[in-house]
């Protein structure tokens, strides 16, 4: 498990320090790039050790991948995978998208028969199959959120709704009664979706990092922390980010995106890493960079969930139509699958937060991120996973209508990578986490040909009626 | 790991390295193979006018943001520099909101819902009105980060058609903010001037950049209305601008201006909205001003609201067959009961809450003094359906009105579904609709051009209503209630303190939108009711604890709750000790009066 690099790593990496003329020392001969503590020799804990390690919280920020996931988990080059690719979309709740998978012969854990929350009025409702492509968008701040989940009973996603959010240009006030939440789409609405989960592996129980909004999540995802920040505010004092230890361990990276990066966050180290040659992108430079062999190790898909029309999004945020994300999610699977890199790639697909979508599972208790001192408030987010959402695991390697029941969150994805590419945590919650190993299959030899992948088309006559009643 | 993945990891050490130095070296790629083709510079998109301007403004704001940093810290407190921030970030904000979400969002708060918190620049002035100069140099660091964000996210460029939008819609702003009550709004009155002037700048540079890139443009009578209200407008001082209802109207004028000149660059743009009463017979020339009162969103049919117009009066929707809609909310006194609270016909439920009127109740963004309900409709049955105040169950009700043969015919023809419990609320909705929103109050006929419609002294009540009263800031034209325009569809909720009796030293225990909520910050907190008809509807406050207007005015004269010393947390900020002279209360006194009541219907069509 120990990490061993080759002689063409050593060689430039003292190369690039001279083309650089940086202060930084060479790597210390035998390891990889990066800080030296990182090329630390550690002796895998059991698998028995590390399970009631991380279940109390027990590792801390800075611990590596080989010392917290268990000797039987393969660790760096072990892991047959040389392109990581990440696609976190927006605001879906697991219920939500996979209520009817059973249907299609997938054994997920959804709703159960009788499982409704009261409306205003006391009346019991009961998911049902919303026919409306683009709802008014749910609420998902944090106080919104725990009446939602009050206390576990996973009742409270029609009366938080109620009256919530503005009322479409062409819309009635109608669309803002709480039912909407208890809304879930089939596979006629999802057809990527579906696929995916018939033809590789999901989880469900996949949890959003934090009870809270879009921003702290997605900086769990990028960070392992929101540095505090339990609202859409810039964090403070950001030491370092997942594509900061990337940089620093020579792997490389790059971030597609259609609009303002969600990266974008972390405004100072934003500012700072776009200027690196190739790092922030277009998204349509993922097709020629596939088809070129040129995709780098690790790969950031970003949708558009920041232009000015919302009818355009492809993030998959209500009320942009779902359709439109599916497009753009099997467009990049479809791309992924006929080129070079396939056989040696995983995709992730996960979904920020649930955006304020029913779901029957209480969010389970877990580690906070980091030492800073908390207000109850932060003490109750942080101390928390958020409301189940979407994940889905597309790779040669991956099991085919497997579906994991570990208990998982945005750092899960982290710590995967982390030991893929034999990174510390960057916080005490992905020190903490599983990576999803059971969704794959590493013995099985991948075929050269990726799948074929369905075309998902727009569907343009829900398009044509969202535009309208959202007078875009 | 294979040959090519080695190659891979070492070369990006040497991007990486590079990299951060603004190197031009190709990149490297995992496979090993250096790329030539790809790029990180995006492809520019042409900077059009409205593209220069969007990022002019963003420069402007951040240079201030720049000497504000390097001034000392302490002590801290509004300077000129501050005043022009603002007014750069008034001028572009309208514009940057096209293409930046993220940095806007910091800066402003999300653009209508209140679910993802931000809103520096509300941060940044309440913590320099209160000298907390810790939080303000904080606040101060985020509005400088929110707009580097901005000018990364205008790279995308801004979109002209949008703009053109934008334009009209400033010039709605513009009414919004003269009359005190923009979302968005300074805490002081010099605040609201550069508020003021900075959105009458970016009208202005956003009408030049469309106006240059169209042809044949007419002749510009935009420019004439826009140079009256700068003029009055930089009149304007500490003590806050005088005769602001003439100007909020000249605001509709200015749209109208607008959108023609627009029409003349060869952009179609319509009115924020379409006016419940037309002020003439030429839709283009309509002035919509912040107190123009909007037209129903969905028209009910004539026969939908006969059939409400009935139920509302019919006795038979109550359990006891004892009360009708009209019991509590009776026309005579603008469709109120007089009355503290009503009274209950559940011995063991008392009802708790005053009765609100139904004059204007429709257009609301949300229902009930806790804001727990989104539509007129759903509002009714749930009075219908509660024990304690008409006490019937769905069941019995479509038994009942079944039982009608008359009822039934009524119900066919005003709905497909004939009698169902939703359509009863859905029919007592549409009387609402279409009787009960006027729009034939003085402030009205000020609204369509009627510049005699309000006395001089009513007219100086309304400075007052919009400035030192701060009433504006929750009591938001042309509703005067908590609901905001132009969308109407977000709602406005505050926590006054108020107590069981004027003066009272014990604070109303009705915990209010914290019921419905769960949220610490909305105890006490209550859906901002409507001011139309205040003076036929005492008494008042959700418990209806204050006999007389003179009352409220001196509640939130002194400061609301916390300034009686009741244990107030979280006090809304603009109910705090307002130092109104005797004359100005009086001004207010007459404001709130005859031009918010309306005149008997044989001047509804003057």
């Amino acid at each position: 498990m120990a990490s061993v690099a080759s002689w063409a790593a050593l060689a430039l990496v003292s190369l690039s320090c001279v083309a650089c003329s940086t202060p930084e020392a060479p790597a210390p001969t035998g390891a990889l790039p990066g800080p030296e503590e990182w090329n630390r020799k550690v002796v895998a804990p059991t698998d028995e050790v590390a399970r009631e390690t991380r279940a109390a919280c027990g590792y801390r920020k800075g611990s590596l991948p080989a010392e917290t996931q268990g000797e039987s988990r393969p660790y760096g080059k072990e892991i047959p995978v040389d392109h990581v690719i990440v696609a976190m979309m927006e605001n879906r709740s697991f219920d939500h998208y996979f209520q009817k998978i059973r249907e299609a012969g997938v054994d997920a854990d959804v709703a159960p028969e009788g499982y409704t929350n009261p409306d205003p009025n006391g009346a019991p409702i009961a998911p049902f199959p919303i026919e409306e492509h683009c709802f008014v968008d749910t609420a998902h701040s944090w106080g919104q959120i725990r009446r939602q989940v009050n206390g576990g009973a996973m009742d409270g996603f029609v009366i938080s709704n109620e009256g919530e959010h503005e009322v479409p240009v062409n819309g009635s006030p109608e669309m803002l009664r709480g039912r909407r939440a208890m809304g879930y789409y089939t596979e006629a609405d999802l057809p990527f979706t579906y696929f995916v989960a018939k033809n590789f592996a999901i989880g469900d129980r996949y949890f959003a990092s934090s009870p809270t909004a879009t921003w702290p999540n997605r900086m769990f995802m990028q960070a392992g922390t929101s540095f505090g920040e339990i609202t859409n505010s810039f964090p403070k004092d950001v030491d370092a980010t997942l594509l900061d230890y990337l940089t620093l361990r020579g792997v490389s990276w790059r971030v597609y995106h259609q609009n303002t990066p969600t990266f974008a966050m972390f405004i100072e180290r934003y500012l700072e890493l776009r200027n690196l040659e190739n790092s922030f992108v277009p998204y349509e430079q993922f097709f020629s960079d596939l088809e070129a062999g040129l995709l780098p190790q690790m790969v950031f898909l970003d949708p558009d969930g920041t232009g000015s029309r919302q009818m355009a999004h492809t993030d998959e945020h209500p009320p942009t139509p779902s359709t439109l994300g599916q497009n753009w999610l099997a467009k990049s699977v479809a791309a992924l699958a006929r080129s070079s890199a396939w056989s040696r790639s995983v995709m992730f697909i996960n979904y920020d937060e649930h955006g304020g979508l029913y779901d029957h599972v209480p969010p389970p208790k877990a580690c906070v991120p980091d030492d800073r001192e908390l207000t109850p408030d932060q003490e109750a987010i942080f101390g928390s996973y958020g409301v189940r959402v979407p994940f889905m695991v597309i790779s040669p390697y991956a099991k085919k209508g497997y579906v994991s029941h570990e208990v998982y969150d945005h750092t899960s994805v982290l710590r995967f990578i982390e030991a893929r590419f034999q990174i510390p945590a960057l916080s005490h919650r992905d020190a903490n986490a599983l990576a999803p190993w059971d969704m794959f299959d590493f013995e099985r030899p991948p075929t050269p040909e990726g799948p074929a992948i369905p075309e998902v088309p727009i569907d343009e006559d829900i398009l044509t009626t969202c535009r309208w009643i959202w007078g875009e | 790991m294979s040959r090519a993945a080695a190659w891979g990891v070492a070369l990006a050490v040497v991007a990486a390295t590079l990299g951060c130095r603004s190197s031009t070296a190709p990149a490297p790629s995992a496979s090993g193979v250096v790329s030539s083709s790809a790029s990180a510079a995006r492809p520019a998109p042409p900077a059009e006018a409205q593209d220069l301007l969007a990022r002019r403004l963003v420069s402007e704001a951040l240079e201030a943001t720049r000497r504000l940093a390097a001034r000392p810290s302490e002590p801290c407190g509004y300077t000129e520099e501050d005043w022009r921030l603002r007014r750069a970030i008034a001028a572009g904000k309208a514009l940057w909101r096209l293409s930046s979400v993220q940095g806007v969002e910091v800066l402003l708060g999300p653009a209508r819902s209140t679910a993802e918190a931000g809103g520096m620049l509300t941060l940044y002035d309440r913590a320099l009105e209160g000298r907390q100069c810790a939080p303000a140099r904080e606040a101060l660091r985020d509005i400088s980060r929110a707009l580097q964000l901005i000018e990364v996210e205008l790279a995308v460029g801004v979109p002209r058609r949008e703009t053109a939008r934008a334009a009209s819609l400033m010039a709605y702003e513009l009414g919004l903010v003269l009359a005190g009550a923009s979302a968005e709004l300074a805490s002081s009155e010099l605040g609201v001037r550069a508020d003021a002037l900075g959105t009458l700048d970016g009208l202005e540079g956003v009408m030049t950049a469309l106006e240059r890139s169209g042809s044949g443009a007419a002749p510009a009578r935009w420019r004439a209305v826009h140079a009256q209200l700068s003029q009055a407008v930089e009149a304007g001082t500490e003590a806050g601008l005088r005769g602001r209802a003439r100007l909020v109207v000249q605001t509709g004028q200015l749209g109208v201006a607008v959108r023609a000149a627009l029409r003349g660059a060869g952009y179609h743009v319509p009115p924020p909205y379409a006016p419940r009463v037309a002020a003439g017979s030429d839709a283009e020339r309509e002035p919509i001003s912040a107190l123009t009162v909007p037209a129903s969103k969905a028209p009910p049919t004539r026969s939908q609201v006969a059939l409400g117009r009935r139920l509302f009066f019919e006795q038979r929707l109550s359990g006891s067959g004892q009360r009708s809609c009209a019991s509590c909310h009776q026309p005579e006194r603008a469709f109120t009961d007089g009355l503290a609270v009503p009274a209950s016909l559940d011995p063991t439920t008392p009802l708790t809450r005053n009765t609100p009127t139904l004059l204007y109740a429709l257009p609301q963004a949300v229902f009930l003094w806790d804001g727990g309900l989104a539509t007129a409709a759903s509002q009714a049955l749930r009075v219908l359906h509660n024990q304690a105040e008409m006490g019937i169950t769905a069941a019995e009700l479509e038994e009942r009105i079944s039982r009608d043969p008359e009822y039934r015919r009524a119900f066919e023809e005003a709905f497909p579904e004939g009698v169902t419990t939703v359509n009863v609320g859905r029919a007592l909705s549409a009387y609402q609709d279409a009787e009960l929103v006027p729009a034939n109050a003085p402030i009205d006929h000020l609204a369509r051009g009627d510049q005699s419609a309000l006395t001089e002294r009513e007219l100086a009540g309304f400075d007052v209503f919009a400035g030192a009263g701060r009433c504006a800031r929750c009591h938001v034209p042309p509703l005067f209630g908590g609901t905001r325009p132009p969308d109407f569809s977000s709602a406005v909720f505050g926590v006054l303190g108020t107590p069981t009796r004027p003066k009272g030293k014990q604070l109303s225990p009705d915990p209010g939108r914290q019921a419905f909520t769960h949220d610490a910050l909305d105890r006490g907190a209550f859906k901002t009711p409507n001011l139309r008809e205040i003076a036929r509807t005492p008494p008042y406050f959700h418990n209806g604890a204050y006999a007389t207007l003179e009352q409220v005015v001196d509640f939130y004269d002194e400061g609301g709750g916390a300034a009686l010393g009741l244990p107030v947390e979280h006090q809304d900020p603009d109910v705090r000790p307002l130092e109104l002279t005797p004359e100005q209360r009086r001004e207010l006194l007459a404001f709130l009066r005859r031009p918010l009541s309306e005149l008997p219907a044989s001047r509804a069509r003057p």
